[in-house]
């Protein structure tokens, strides 16, 4: 049995439908501090109330709350609380955002990999995931991530990192494609963003996640606005285990990575595609759905999650034929 | 070893490119003459097709962020030393170029972001040691320099006090560990206390008073009376001894036992 094999014995059998949110400390729809501790935006409450049905699996983006150590028993109360009020949805993950495998290996990562296997363990998490990509430089964040330098020094390095990080984690990592948002990305190197990744992919032997905005951004950023599908034979479809859809739109002709709830028709695409080739996909998400603050979705959102929930039903009906 | 030292030449170009406008400014004049920009960035980075107007973008949004993030740690240098960027202002110093050298010095290279690993500098402190080096000029009245004091040292209090484990180093000569916590003292003229309370300045009384930061398990910052600065002075002498018998040699120093105890009890004894 192969790794991948392997891999995808812990992992949900067949494809779900998922939501994933990016929990900011302090502000909706994150996590926020009350008189008795710490939880969840009662907005999101609202959202699980009304939505958790729908979904097979569900993740947080992990934001640091301030400035301390990391400590679990520091983080402990908001993420009960989070899962507390999601608890018929099976399926949990973690979107890490700290683990900054494309920003060079000179730096001991260990209390920051205790501190992820702390929260795998208490809280079952099967899967972590994290776009391979710059998000610190010398221990200084940056406010959005950057693509890795797409040279083989880079990539060597990402590989190490990354062997490392399958060694010590005890959930499956799982590479996400990085965004190349116009003006909030830059691209250094000779490399093809899909030939970096799909090596990185096949030298770690990991499962992938595909971003179809960020795909759709490497795209736009290489001049290759109407030739979306130019190229992907080059990622590593055959380990795609995830698909991201986080709202998006043009602006200008740019293409921008918006997080507000509204697909682009080119998203639907890419995940048609993606759901036809990958033999391996166990997991479809929705990013950050937007909401009011009595948990329902915006109108403006509606049609996008309804599109897309739709395809995965209709997905579903026709595996089970 | 040569595949990793041509990694860290890329990570130590990147940096360079994101974080430093002269750097930027060079290679982009470096290009204009006619040379290979490939002379001074790893031919990996590609740099024939660098586009430094993105690599600005993109460095513009870090200036913002490092200025004006408001989020985790309520890092917001901005509003933290908002009456020293007036004083930088009024001497001629606006609060972009400011920031840009800031970026580019020294101690923005020692100061250390959210990651809970390594060692370095907060953001505070790196931006207080840099203004105090150089723009001592800008501060020019007694005032002046004693609010940029203040602005520091309440900020770090403040960050001392959200994480009960810093994990940056707190080094400044004005500050020490006490206890629990960080303590620190400092004479101010009322005036200039008046000024960093908003009162008006034109009624306080002349002369000045010791101000008593301390950021620990309780936060506390304002006034004290003399007897009492003296008495943690006496404290931080005697910090080799053990906390029982620091006490009692303050108490045998001090006829008010009651205010060694209520320090003592605060964590900063």
């Amino acid at each position: 049995m192969s790794n991948l094999s392997e891999l995808l014995v812990s992992l949900p059998k067949s494809v779900g439908f998922g939501v994933g949110l990016d929990m900011p400390w302090g502000m909706a729809p994150g996590f926020i501090r009350t008189a008795e501790g710490d939880t969840i935006d009662p907005s999101l409450r609202a959202f699980f109330h009304r939505y958790q049905d729908d979904f097979q699996h569900v993740f947080f983006a992990f934001q640091p709350k301030d400035r301390s150590f990391l400590d679990i028993e520091y983080y402990k109360n908001a993420y009960s609380a989070f899962f507390a009020a999601c608890e018929r949805i099976p399926n949990r993950s973690l979107h890490h955002t700290m683990l900054n495998v494309a920003g060079g290996t000179q730096y001991d990562r260990d209390e920051l990999i205790e501190f992820t296997n702390a929260i795998i363990d208490l809280f079952s998490i099967k899967w972590i995931n994290e776009d391979i990509g710059i998000w610190s430089l010398f221990g200084k964040a940056l406010p959005y991530p950057l693509p890795p330098i797409l040279s083989s020094t880079s990539l060597d390095s990402a590989v190490a990192v990354v062997d490392m990080l399958k060694t010590k984690l005890n959930a499956p990592f799982i590479l996400e494609f990085p965004g190349f948002t116009d003006g909030s990305a830059v691209i250094f190197g000779d490399m093809h963003a899909f030939d970096y990744f799909r090596e990185l992919a096949e030298q770690t032997d990991s499962l992938v996640n595909l971003d179809t905005g960020h795909i759709i951004s490497y795209q736009f950023l290489t001049g290759r606005p109407d030739k979306l599908m130019v190229d992907i034979e080059r990622l590593p479809l055959d380990r795609c285990f995830e698909i991201h859809l986080a709202g998006s739109e043009l602006v200008q002709g740019r293409f921008r990575d918006m997080h507000h709830g509204e697909l682009l028709p080119q998203q639907f695409d890419l995940l048609s595609e993606f759901l036809k080739r990958c033999k391996t996909l166990r997991a479809v998400t929705y990013e950050d759905p937007k909401f009011d603050a009595n948990g329902a979705l915006l109108h403006n959102t509606v049609e996008s999650y309804n599109v897309l929930r739709g395809i995965m039903t209709r997905f579903g009906n026709s595996k089970n034929a | 070893l040569e595949i990793q030292k041509m990694r860290e030449a890329e990570e130590d170009a990147l940096y360079k490119l994101v974080f430093s406008r002269s750097f930027r400014n060079f290679v982009c004049a470096y290009g204009r003459k006619g040379n290979a920009v490939a002379d001074v960035l790893p031919d990996s980075m590609n740099a024939r097709h660098l586009d430094l107007e993105e690599v600005e973008r993109f460095a513009q949004m870090i200036r913002h962020k490092v200025l004006n993030n408001g989020g985790v740690g309520a890092l917001d240098l901005a509003a933290t030393f908002a009456r020293s960027f007036s004083f930088l202002k009024s001497a001629g110093h606006d609060q972009s170029g400011v920031l840009d050298s800031f970026i580019e010095s020294k101690e923005f290279a020692e100061c250390i972001d959210l990651e809970p690993f390594g060692s370095g500098l907060c953001y505070e402190e790196s931006l207080f040691n840099h203004l105090s080096h150089r723009y001592r000029s800008a501060f020019a009245t007694e005032d002046s320099w004693m609010i940029l004091n203040h602005e520091f040292l309440r900020a770090v209090m403040r960050q001392v006090t959200v994480a009960k484990n810093p994990f940056f180093h707190i080094r400044h000569p004005l500050v020490r560990k006490a206890g629990d916590g960080y303590m620190a003292l400092q004479l101010i003229t009322n005036s200039a206390w008046a000024e960093v309370n908003n009162s008006r300045v034109e009624e306080v009384e002349v002369g000045q008073r010791t101000i008593l930061y301390f950021g620990g398990p309780r936060s506390v910052v304002g006034p004290i009376s003399d007897e009492a600065a003296e008495l943690l002075r006496c404290g931080e002498t005697l910090v080799h001894l053990t906390k029982s018998r620091r006490l009692h040699v303050l108490k045998q120093m001090f006829a008010d036992a009651a205010e060694v105890e209520r320090f003592s009890a605060l964590g900063v004894l």
